[in-house]
């Protein structure tokens, strides 16, 4: 019996059970504090379709993240592909939308790949400079835009993705293709592999430096379609200048502490897509309890911590990264 | 290879350094930066617009640098521009706090500054209005009546039948959020003392950042929170706050139902009016900038006299807009066309202070067709 109950404390099943929990957990006290104006299963959709782009941009994230290297030109990616695939969507439309989002998302993670792995100098470093970069080409892209409606989708006809089903069926089949890689593919063995020991895994023969440009690839693909579901919600992106884009890092990143956080339970996707509804619950909640913004983020914040700390603390005397 | 590439380099940077030499010394063109929170959004796009026009028209070099309202940017900003070269900066703060530095950095450097959407309160920041008054750089400010627009748009929602307004600013302690903020509470106020008996409430603002999907996000979390809320303020913000908010309005099926006033006017205005996405509108205030851009180029051509006790203000009207019909003159003369050609743009800059002071408030639709007959 107790056998069964390690067995279960360690599998997928228990940490689905406990993100549930955690997720019960916070809708109840939101719901008991503000019974009125939280909660309802017609505001639970509107929670769910709000933080469904920053799970699918926290999905892309992981696959760096595990491996311990960070991209601070997530947020730049975004409002460049945005921007691209609004402007051409003026011509194309649907087409030159969904392409002009995609391709220069991944055109970006090719890029980004390629000189994380030439310049051998940390990501982290490489990603600020490539922030600013991508954020004055898209002043620039902005500028071609003569429509009158610079980065705005103003035509009611190109706007499937701003709500159900299709921002859902575009979020669901991002999820389902990251968990089909992460556990179908040698890509999300070899990313946690390196992740958890680069040394022991050069020495396998796994092609580190190979695998780490695929996986800035896959980042800035996940994040071109979370340009697509983010410049549909908004119906516009502003183009942005020094390093204002940042802030969109951060949001998809907290999904992503989930999803390392439950990696040991085999279910990082799953724990992505709820941590990512937690956090947008809580802001909802807090709002709802008429919080002024600043305490919100103290609040999201320190919940984050405490969450990521409860599930993902090493053991006493292990070495933290 | 390596050598090739260093000499290069080192030429490269030694020649751009000459060439920046050269512009400084030859000078015959004055260079007016203008730091902006952003070239590109609705509202900042339309201000480079018209500024463009008359640094065009004036053979005047500007210099643009976008700081997004972070505090630290905007006052990097002025040390960026004064470093730059340029004889005069024209600025929108954030806070202003931050115009003690702004003016410092002008006047170490002999730069002149304006500002433009904003006006140091000398009662809530007196050492900052005693710095501009002090320096000889700070030549002064352009800005609007926010709390008089505040109470306008607020009554304008009063009186089509809202009693419950939801507000969505875009960034907390933001300068103008403040006066337009206080604004709205005194025209409740107003409302609530003309009406005892059908009072109306205006709930406390959450923070929507300036992007379109931000403000949507919150927009959506301030009408989750207030079902009962039959108007939405969005306060600003530069216009994408409001194109989010709208997108939330119309994604929960409430178009029309809540009434959406704002400042700012968007692109599309004509249409949001149609079709009941917008009530009101206050705006068409993109042509602010272009004289504080006066009163720093009349400054760096030494025709306005700056002073070491006082500086010049010019207060700017805001435009109310508040059917189809409004805005297609509205779009006439300040969309499609700019209200100043090259010509009264060259007369203005011949203007005194006290005539651009003037010129500034009769600005309006009528006064554009006035002179376009």
């Amino acid at each position: 019996m107790s056998k069964l109950l390690r067995k279960f404390k360690t599998g997928r099943y228990f940490g689905i059970t406990v993100l549930v929990v955690m997720a019960v957990f916070f809708w109840g006290i939101f719901k008991i504090s503000s019974p009125d104006n939280f909660g309802s299963p017609k505001l639970m959709t509107d929670y769910l379709q709000t933080s469904i782009q920053y799970a699918v941009g926290g999905c892309g994230l992981y696959f760096i993240v595990v491996m311990g290297l960070f991209d601070f030109s997530i947020g730049a990616n975004i409002v460049l592909s945005s921007i691209v695939g609004v402007l051409l969507s003026r011509q194309f439309g649907y087409f030159g939308l969904i392409f002009g989002c995609l391709f220069c998302g991944t055109l970006i993670g090719c890029f980004n790949g390629a000189l994380y792995s030439k310049l051998r100098i940390p990501s982290m470093i490489v990603t600020v400079g490539l922030m600013l970069v991508l954020e004055s080409v898209a002043n620039y892209v902005v500028t071609l835009d003569t429509s009158g409606f610079p980065g705005k989708l103003t035509d009611s006809n190109i706007l499937a993705f701003n709500h159900a089903p299709w921002n859902y069926i575009v979020a669901v089949s991002t999820f389902l293709l990251m968990f089909f890689i992460l556990r179908f593919t040698k890509i999300g063995t070899y990313c946690n592999a390196i992740g958890s020991n680069e040394l022991v895994a050069k020495n396998m023969g796994i092609n580190i430096e190979k695998y780490k440009f695929i996986a800035f690839v896959l980042l800035h693909f996940f994040v071109g379609i979370m340009a697509l579901l983010t410049v549909s919600y908004g119906r516009g992106m502003l183009a942005v200048t020094g390093m204002e884009s940042m802030d969109r890092n951060f949001k998809p990143l907290m999904g992503t502490f989930f999803g390392i956080a439950f990696k040991k339970y085999g279910c990082p996707v799953t724990a992505i897509v709820i941590g990512e509804f937690i956090i947008t619950m809580i802001f909802n909640g807090l709002v709802a309890l008429n919080v002024p913004t600043t305490i919100n983020d103290f609040v999201t914040g320190a919940v984050l911590l405490i969450i990521v700390t409860l599930t993902n603390r090493g053991l006493k005397g292990s070495v933290v990264k | 290879m390596k050598k090739v590439v260093s000499v290069l380099t080192t030429l490269l940077l030694a020649g751009s350094l000459l060439f920046a030499g050269d512009k400084g010394k030859s000078g015959k063109k004055p260079l007016i930066g203008v730091s902006i929170w952003s070239s590109t959004d609705t509202l900042g796009s339309q201000c480079k617009r018209i500024i463009d026009a008359a640094a065009k028209a004036l053979d005047v070099n500007v210099m643009y640098v976008d700081q997004g309202h972070i505090s630290e940017q905007v006052t990097g900003s002025a040390e960026t521009l004064a470093a730059a070269g340029c004889d005069g900066i024209i600025i929108c703060n954030s806070a202003s706090a931050e115009m003690a530095s702004v003016i410092k950095t002008c006047t170490k450097n002999k730069v002149y500054c304006a500002q433009f959407f904003r006006i140091i309160d000398q009662k809530a920041n007196p050492i900052e209005y005693k710095f501009a008054c002090q320096s000889p750089y700070y030549v002064g400010a352009v800005h609007e009546n926010e709390i008089d627009n505040g109470k306008n748009l607020v009554s304008i929602l009063c009186n089509k039948g809202c009693r419950k307004i939801a507000l969505e600013g875009w960034e907390a302690g933001d300068a103008t959020f403040l006066l337009r903020w206080a604004g709205y509470k005194a025209g409740i106020e107003d409302w609530n003392k003309n009406h005892p008996s059908d009072k109306a409430v205006l709930f406390d603002p959450q923070y929507g950042g300036t992007t379109s999907d931000t403000g949507r996000a919150t927009a959506e979390a301030i009408i989750n929170s207030h079902a009962d809320a039959d108007a939405l303020i969005v306060a600003g913000g530069g216009g994408d706050t409001l194109v989010g908010a709208l997108a939330a309005i119309e994604a929960k099926g409430l178009k029309g139902k809540i009434k959406v006033v704002s400042t700012d006017f968007l692109a599309d205005l004509d249409k949001q009016l149609a079709t009941g996405g917008m009530a009101a509108e206050s705006g068409g205030h993109y042509c602010d900038p272009l004289f504080a851009f006066m009163l720093v180029y009349n400054a760096i051509k030494g025709n306005y006299k700056t002073s070491t006790n006082s500086f010049y203000e010019i207060t700017f009207p805001y435009l109310y807009v508040a059917s189809s019909a409004d805005y297609a003159a509205y779009a006439k003369y300040f969309v499609a066309d700019l209200p100043y050609n090259a010509d009264e743009l060259r007369a203005m800059a011949q203007l005194s202070e006290p005539e651009l002071a003037k010129k500034a408030a009769s600005l309006s639709i009528q006064d554009v067709q006035n002179r376009r007959k």
